[in-house]
């Protein structure tokens, strides 16, 4: 009896732990630059990368000049993954663009993301609590985040350190379409402020 | 005859233009990058010490070795004809700046900042050594600029190391890396003084 007692406060400890480590991901609702709305709770049952961008920022260019992150973008959406970028530059801030002018840029640089969302008020970055460009979270489709952070692991803004960096969003997707654990749920990010 | 005229005029147009936006934009405007060494010769496996300043237009800044919530620290890369050991930079006590990110470190204006680089004892004495650095740094206000930029500068090697060149010093004290205040009898050593 004692034993039976032990092993289901153990088990309870157990789920609390797991409870803490698994925060849900905050809900949002938010326009793509067609207009179109996009809600985190219509892609319940789908791994979602959110990745909060800003076009002119030097750290943001760093990934897609050399195209990578379209690279990652194509290679996770083609896997079922929904990959959402998001911007929360306000109006008249940098990163900030008419709707003609982010399909323009969109067009030009090859993105690969299933949409890109306008954050202009800012309240989907501050409920996220993204503070960095990029900065990037992943949401499981239980709706529980798997990991925020930086994309990789070297601050820098040059594209020849791309080689040879640990990428933590490349890891933590990688880790979820196989089924495993996730190996590094939190990293400080790098990057430019957000231009809220 | 009409046409070529016109795609002089029209070249010289671009080229006016791309100028008059180069002189407006330039990011070499906003912030440039010079490499001193403390001598002109030095003894071949002496260290020779090595500054670079950062200097940057008013309103910008760039970061110290710790960056804090955004920004990136400046990596400079030391290189010459042979493989080269270089000491770690040194960065002077940074400002701190308030941004939607936080809290990040650098510096307004001017920042220089020391290192070296020891000359192997195997180069003969009389040789001209050209060394090259290798910088990237960012500069921020409420955006932020990337730059690259290469420098070279070039050094002679002899039995005796000089004493540091006047502008060596003289970039020393304006950096406040050397007291203002200097006795003639000599400059008191960092860390060195008695309790």
């Amino acid at each position: 009896m004692k034993q039976v007692i032990m092993i289901m406060a153990a088990v309870m400890a157990g789920l609390v732990l797991t409870a803490a480590a698994q925060e849900r991901a905050p809900a949002f609702d938010l326009p793509d630059v067609d207009g179109v709305r996009h809600t985190l709770a219509q892609y319940a049952g789908k791994t979602v990368v959110l990745e909060w961008t800003n076009y002119d920022c030097p750290f943001v260019k760093k990934f897609y000049e050399p195209g990578a992150m379209q690279a990652m973008q194509a290679k996770y959406t083609a896997q079922g993954v929904v990959w959402l970028s998001v911007c929360s530059s306000a109006p008249g801030k940098q990163g900030h663009f008419a709707a003609e002018e982010w399909k323009r840029r969109m067009a030009a640089s090859g993105v690969k993301a299933t949409a890109v969302l306008v954050d202009e008020t800012g309240v989907a970055g501050k409920a996220y609590g993204a503070s960095n460009t990029p900065h990037v979270f992943v949401v499981r489709p239980d709706g529980t985040l798997a990991y925020r952070g930086a994309v990789d692991d070297k601050r820098s803004a040059n594209p020849a350190d791309l080689a040879g960096a640990r990428n933590y969003l490349s890891e933590t997707l990688d880790a979820l379409l196989a089924g495993g654990p996730v190996a590094v749920a939190e990293t400080k990010p790098y990057g430019c402020s957000v231009k809220y | 005859m009409k046409t070529r005229r016109g795609v002089i005029l029209f070249t010289a147009g671009v080229v006016l233009l791309s100028a008059a936006l180069a002189r407006a934009a330039g990011p070499r405007d906003l912030s440039r990058v010079e490499l001193f060494a403390a001598y002109e010769i030095v003894r071949p496996g002496d260290l020779l010490p090595l500054a670079v300043r950062i200097t940057v237009a008013d309103g910008w800044h760039t970061y110290a070795e710790n960056p804090g919530d955004s920004g990136m620290p400046p990596s400079i890369r030391i290189s010459g004809p042979v493989p080269l050991e270089t000491a770690p930079w040194q960065f002077p006590p940074p400002q701190a700046f308030k941004d939607a990110a936080g809290t990040s470190y650098g510096y307004e204006k001017s920042v220089v900042l020391l290192g070296g680089v020891r000359i192997p004892g195997t180069v003969a004495p009389g040789e001209e050594i050209e060394l090259k650095a290798d910088l990237d740094w960012m500069i921020c206000r409420d955006m932020c600029v990337f730059l690259q930029d290469s420098l070279t500068l070039r050094v002679r090697t002899g039995e005796a190391a000089s004493a540091a060149r006047p502008q060596w010093n003289a970039l020393l004290k304006e950096s406040g890396w050397m007291p203002q205040a200097e006795t003639r009898q000599g400059t008191p050593v960092p860390g060195k003084e008695s309790k």
